[in-house]
């Protein structure tokens, strides 16, 4: 073995490099699989196989490194058309595939190989002694010399004996140079990259926003002295305050740029799953994934897998029928399930469509009923109804039948992405399909507020959800069942005041007469406040989850340039008054405010 | 004395595990490339490498077609290159010597064998 210490960093290091190894490896068996023998793709699948058993060795992983050299030679089988490609051996292939992930994922948790591939290996070696090769090849036999037997350095002289392979050896480089597209592009992007600690990302972008904390103050103080003295001195000072202000954006840009990621991190592991999946349960369904170039803050990248997968399996368990059910519905026997991500302004949104059997409102409504979330005389638009999937107590064990099945786990989805300030929403027919959008910001760190006044309080509210801000008369509010309302051009939308659902002192001064409206999808909720105090960009600091999240309307807070505290809101809490308030069962203020 | 080394290998691993290594040299400058091109390039801009270790798979150049074009070069001809080699390419270790290289490493290699073929090759050079 190595005489190398093998610190956490080199870890870290071998562990990244074989991850997109896998995935490389993933990637090759399902594209051969799908399209049959591709002599480029096996091709691209030796070069990275290669640095993985180099690199396993180093790290002193015996058990990997021996099994991925088996994993080449039946590579090389494969390449040469010596191995029938079929649907066992590919079973057998990624079982392989997922051990030896296991393997290594483990290895670098516990600092040494506890994960045994000997099974695996042992099937391999029955695979190869099951075909021959069709070339012979010294180098490729699976009973090859075991390392360590032979002296592993020789100097230039010494060589001339082991000089009768060479006559073999010719063919060998061309291969490797044909592994180039692959491996390429997983490994080439390490090339003048410099590997930085996330964390120390993170502290910049802090120290980015204290910086923009004291812009804003400078900026408000310059303005203060040029109205009140004027002259040379102030306007220069306003000026160089407005140099800093564009230099510190130019500078939160970059910085929030090099947190971003490309959303192929998260959807490379799909096509695998669905592949599983579709075979546990017998369906065939391919997976087009669309937009994995669009960029999004590493800190969202590592929290949507998770949701993520949760949505893609519900598509697979409940959305896309069987083969014969598909063939019975004149539909055909292959599913397709389209996972996209595309940027819209400063979100992102992802879209999970399945051409499967939709979900069926009656059976939403029934569960619902069943399960306390709607009165059995209430009446709910279709497009209300079926966001009672994403409900907390919708999903129960006893849903797995037919295709209510849909709600099993969607409210830890919900919140997971609303922690994330993102929302879901879902649109389906049924028999036809399914589609999930989910939108989620671009960053979790900064962003553009509208400030308010209520009371004697300031709140931001996240200008992303800001459809418009209005001023409008008492007697322009209507009362419609119990509930006050503005209409506002041909739409009536509801008002929330926010000095109510605080439950703040009315503010003596002046009465509420800005509405401020919100949208989500085409919903509206106007929140009625005080004053608007205009709009700025904030650094969003995180409030213990015991006072923040949904139930409390609140998504973080944020440090003025004057040193205050100010509560930013979650937008999410307005449109969620009735779920939220049958959910929690009514723990909250009543959203209508006229009470 | 060496001064400066050129590491081309495909893998952040291998090239870190170089650092750590030539810590060992004193003044010794580490230069990294990823592949055959990016070390050409290299070679263009840095004066006066006195040793390339070179891997031999690698994406965009390989070890075999960097060695070709090293020869062809008159002013690199003299850098002597050691092959770090990984068990199954026997063959591709022996056109490499064949090429010129002054000798080879196997991986997993330990670091006292890498250093004790540096300084056999360079003494000899």
């Amino acid at each position: 073995m190595t005489d190398f210490p093998i610190s956490p960093e080199l870890l870290n290091i071998y562990l990244e490099e074989a991850r997109a190894h896998l995935e490389g490896l993933d990637h090759a068996l399902l594209t051969l699989e799908r399209e049959g023998l591709d002599p480029e793709v096996v091709a691209g699948i030796m070069g990275p196989l290669h640095t993985l058993k180099g690199n396993s060795g180093m790290m002193g992983f015996t058990g990997i490194k021996d099994y991925v050299h088996r994993l080449e030679d039946v590579f090389v089988r494969v390449g040469q058309g010596a191995v029938t490609l079929s649907r066992p051996l590919f079973d057998r292939l990624f079982a392989g595939a997922s051990a030896l992930r296991d393997a290594v994922e483990q290895a670098c948790r516990q600092r040494g190989e506890v994960r045994s591939l000997d099974g695996e290996r042992t099937m391999l070696d029955a695979l190869l002694r099951e075909t021959t090769p069709r070339t012979q090849r010294g180098e490729t036999s699976p009973q090859s010399t075991p390392s360590g037997t032979t002296p592993s350095t020789q100097s230039a002289p010494a060589i001339s004996a082991r000089e009768s392979l060479a006559s073999s050896a010719v063919s060998a480089s061309a291969a490797v140079s044909a592994s180039s597209a692959v491996s390429a592009e997983y490994i080439s992007a390490h090339s003048s990259i410099v590997r930085v600690d996330f964390s120390q990302l993170d502290h910049l972008l802090n120290l980015v926003g204290e910086l923009i904390i004291h812009r804003t103050k400078l900026h408000e103080l310059g303005r203060e002295l040029a109205e009140q003295k004027g002259g040379r001195e102030s306007a220069e000072l306003l000026s160089a305050v407005q140099q800093v202000a564009s230099v510190s954006t130019q500078l939160q840009e970059t910085v929030m740029d090099i947190r971003m990621l490309p959303i192929r991190h998260v959807f490379e592991r799909f096509p695998r799953l669905v592949r599983d999946l579709a075979r546990q349960q017998g369906k065939d369904i391919e997976l087009i994934l669309e937009g994995e170039g669009t960029r999004i803050d590493k800190a969202i990248i590592d929290e949507i897998g998770e949701p993520l997968v949760h949505m893609i399996r519900n598509s697979v368990d409940h959305g896309i029928e069987t083969p014969a059910v598909r063939v019975a519905r004149g539909k055909t026997p292959t599913g397709t399930i389209l996972l996209s991500a595309m940027q819209e302004s400063n979100h992102v949104l992802i879209t999970i469509m399945d051409d499967g059997s939709g979900i069926d409102a009656a059976a939403v409504r029934r569960k619902a009923v069943d399960g306390g979330l709607l009165k059995a005389d209430e009446t709910l638009p279709d497009r209300e109804l079926l966001q009672l999937i994403f409900s907390q107590g919708f999903s129960t064990a006893e849903t797995v039948s037919e295709l209510s099945g849909r709600g099993v786990g969607l409210d830890v989805v919900l919140k997971s992405i609303e922690r994330l300030n993102g929302l879901v929403e879902v649109e389906t027919v049924p028999g036809v399909g399914t589609k999930f959008i989910i939108q989620l910001p671009l960053t979790l760190a900064i962003i553009s507020a509208l400030l308010v006044e209520v009371s004697d309080r300031t709140y931001a509210v996240p200008l992303g959800s800001v459809v418009e801000s209005l001023k409008f008369r008492p007697a322009d509010v209507h009362t419609i069942n119990g509930r006050e309302t503005l209409r506002i051009r041909d739409r009536i939308v509801p008002l929330v005041r926010l000095e109510a659902f605080f439950g703040l002192r009315a503010a003596t001064e002046e009465p509420a007469h800005y509405a401020v409206v919100l949208g989500r999808g085409d919903k509206r909720v106007g929140l009625v406040v005080n004053r608007l105090r205009g709009q700025q960009e904030v650094v969003i600091k995180a409030l213990d989850p015991a006072v923040s999240g949904i139930a409390f309307a609140l998504a973080g807070a944020t440090i003025m340039g004057d040193g205050r505290v100010v509560l930013i809101l979650d937008v999410a809490a307005f449109f969620e008054g009735r779920r939220q308030a049958l959910a929690h069962g009514r723990s909250r203020p009543a959203l209508a405010g006229g009470s | 004395m060496l001064r400066k080394i050129l590491a081309v290998d495909d893998s952040a691993l291998i090239h870190q595990m170089y650092k750590l290594f030539l810590s060992r040299y004193k003044n010794c400058k580490l230069i990294s490339a990823m592949n055959g091109l990016e070390a050409l390039d290299k070679l263009g801009q840095e004066e006066g490498i006195d040793l390339i270790l070179l891997d031999i798979n690698m994406p965009v150049m390989n070890g075999l077609e960097f060695l070709q074009r090293l020869q062809k070069e008159s002013a690199y001809q003299a850098i002597p290159v050691i092959i770090i080699s990984t068990e199954g390419k026997e063959e591709d270790t022996i056109r490499g010597l064949k090429m010129g290289a002054k000798g080879y490493v196997k991986k997993p290699f330990q670091a006292s064998e890498l250093h004790g073929l540096i300084e056999k090759i360079t003494a000899a050079g």
